[in-house]
């Protein structure tokens, strides 16, 4: 569940806050695991696809493999993974069920929704102050998307 | 944030800077141990305030560390923070032993615009107006995602990366007078289809003569003010007289291209003893198989956004015809691009110069400057706001020197896009655009609130700022008639 901005999320729940900034948006996630980061990470994502570009949700689950050199880089290229999936198969993954992360590698199997469009808003996720921390709320995540 | 100073030098927390003249600050080599080479910043004292109240001057003296840097790095006076470089950043690298930099270029490679002009005066364009913005509006595709109307095959892609605007002069939509006023003759060689993604082609198939959304646009605008009657002669430019300001880049193609290789390049730095204060500063040494592999990428792409803003000024040129004359001309006076990597001489030294935000200003007796414009420069051109106005400047010899000949881009945002909406509903934005005379399309309220003209900065401080620098020298001031958003 979204948390309004300034709003800390309960201690070791999974949120997440939209930040604006002048050519970008900030994602900042929290989790208690880096699995959950992935499906917080996702969620957060699908709140800036509008209502009125999707479809229906599909009953079927896609599977996606990632490269990246860490955890940080895993969880940028899964967000440009959906850019990508939102731009040109038109297709919003809204429910991650399965995050498997073996080194510099992550399988994550999602469902969806098919879009009526594409959807470009967001036109990449960048490792610009990138980052994930240990705190006592489990992890936290920062990822800029430009827009 | 950097404390403003007056003439002198004065150490600060974070190094040493100093006001070297009223439009210039630098930060010695030594503010940081790390950095190669002094930061150089082109701003007056309240520029300065606004630039360095972001991590604009943290990222530029990041730039300032990466191997091979040569002179020094530069901030244009509408510099603000990006990813990895600010954009408004330019820096220079040797072709030995520097790097490359996907971040160094930006997300939308070859960004640019272009300007065209016409044979019509504002009096012989003002009662077509409406129909004029209304047919551009729905010949041009803008906003999120619609498509360019011109679906290319694997293979006609493939010449479009390799001869760039050549291969649209072959199909009927760019002159010989386009591709000679067109920087680098719309076409960059060394372009490598093989670096290229199938994602990165799957983003850019159908979206050629897209504008895209954001701050893109097709603007109709009036030479309103002339400052230089002789530069604006040779540009072809005349008081009253009615032009076009097209301002795009390569859409997804591009975007896809950079974050491609930001990934590439953030896996294979280890290899090359690579280490970064900043990851978005991914870079390979430019003649590593990474580096060649990127540059060959960037000018596909590169060249796929000048061929974008040609199929785009063909569009806009069946408009004229069929709205205002068949018999209506636009002339190309030049195209620029603001966000690019490019192989160039200086001092001696062969360099890859990294415009992220910054246009390439080079004077009149530069060889790579169009012969039409040798007595003159190259043209600039600065767009600002919609509503507030665009600048036409040209290049200098001493901005050879000053800034390995490149000038500012933009006016640059001041407000995010939640911010400006929040301030005022698109409907009031369109009302007083209106009221002013200026017919707008945008795909929506939403887009136009965004790029209302109070979240951007004041183009025309600015400007001055170029001039007083001696970076490019003000022609002529425009004034926006008619604008499409993307």
């Amino acid at each position: 569940m979204a948390s309004k901005p300034g709003q800390v999320p309960a201690a070791r729940s999974p949120g997440h806050e939209l930040v604006d900034h002048t050519s970008e948006i900030t994602l900042r996630i929290r989790a208690p695991t880096y699995s959950g980061l992935v499906s917080e990470a996702t969620r957060a994502f699908s709140e800036l696809v509008p209502a009125s570009l999707r479809g229906r949700v599909s009953r079927d689950h896609r599977e996606f493999r990632i490269e990246g050199v860490d955890g940080t880089a895993l969880l940028v290229h899964w967000l440009n993974e959906i850019v990508y999936l939102c731009e040109v198969e038109h297709w919003l993954p809204i429910e991650v069920d399965l995050v498997e992360r073996n080194g510099s590698a992550l399988h994550v199997r999602a469902k969806g929704v098919a879009l009526e469009g594409p959807f470009v808003l967001v036109k990449a996720a960048t490792l610009h102050r990138a980052a994930i921390e240990e705190g006592p709320e489990g992890l936290v995540a920062e990822v800029t998307l430009d827009v | 944030m950097y404390e403003t100073m007056t003439e002198g030098t004065e150490t600060i927390p974070g190094g040493a800077i100093r006001r070297v003249d009223d439009t210039l600050y630098e930060i010695s080599a030594d503010a940081r141990r790390d950095m190669r080479v002094p930061a150089r910043v082109y701003a007056d004292a309240e520029l300065w305030e606004q630039i360095s109240g972001d991590r604009s001057l943290e990222q530029l003296m990041n730039v300032a560390t990466l191997r091979g840097v040569v002179g020094a790095v530069y901030a244009m006076p509408d510099a603000h923070e990006g990813y990895g470089f600010p954009v408004g950043g330019v820096a220079a690298f040797r072709t030995t032993d520097g790097i490359i930099s996907p971040g160094g270029v930006g997300y939308d490679i070859n960004c640019g615009v272009r300007l065209l002009v016409s044979d019509s005066s504002v009096s012989e364009v003002r009662d077509r107006l409406e129909p004029l913005m209304h047919e551009m509006s729905r010949s041009i595709p803008s906003g999120t995602g619609r498509g360019g109307k011109l679906e290319l095959t694997d293979d006609e892609l493939d010449r479009v990366f390799n001869e760039g605007c050549a291969y649209l002069a072959e199909r009927g939509m760019a002159t010989e007078h386009d591709l000679l006023h067109t920087e680098s003759e719309g076409c960059l060689p060394g372009a490598d289809p093989d670096a290229v993604s199938k994602r990165a082609r799957e983003r850019g198939r159908g979206q050629l003569g897209s504008m895209g959304s954001g701050n893109h646009f097709v603007e109709v605008e009036r030479v309103a003010h002339i400052f230089d009657p002789d530069a604006a002669r040779a540009l072809g430019l005349e008081e009253d007289r009615v032009a076009v300001l097209i301002h795009t880049g390569s859409r997804g193609f591009g975007h896809q291209v950079c974050t491609d290789y930001v990934s590439k390049m953030d896996q294979a730095m280890a290899e090359h003893g690579i280490t970064l204060p900043d990851r978005q500063l991914a870079c390979a040494p430019f003649e590593s198989a990474a580096g060649q592999a990127y540059l060959g990428a960037m000018c596909a792409a590169a060249n796929f956004a000048w061929c974008n803003r040609q199929v785009i000024t063909h569009r806009v040129r069946e408009v004229f015809r069929r709205i205002l004359s068949p018999e209506a001309e636009l002339r190309l006076v030049y195209d620029v691009a603001h966000n690019i990597a490019k192989v160039e001489e200086h001092a001696g030294l062969s360099v890859c110069v990294h415009r992220k935000g910054a246009t390439r200003a080079f004077g009149p007796s530069h060889p790579e400057t169009p012969d039409a414009y040798r007595d003159v420069g190259q043209p600039v051109f600065i767009p600002g706001s919609m509503g507030t106005g665009s600048y036409v400047l040209v290049g200098t010899d001493e901005a050879l020197e000053r800034s390995f000949g490149s000038a500012c881009h933009g006016a640059g945002r001041r407000m995010s896009r939640g911010q400006a909406r929040r301030t005022r509903p698109g409907s009031e934005v369109r009302r007083e655009l209106t009221e002013r005379g200026i017919v707008v399309r945008c795909p929506s309220m939403k887009e136009l609130a965004e790029e209302a003209p109070y979240a951007y900065k004041d183009v025309d401080h600015v400007v001055d700022v170029v001039d007083r620098a001696g970076l490019a020298r003000k022609v002529a001031r425009m004034a926006p008639l008619g604008v499409v958003k993307g």
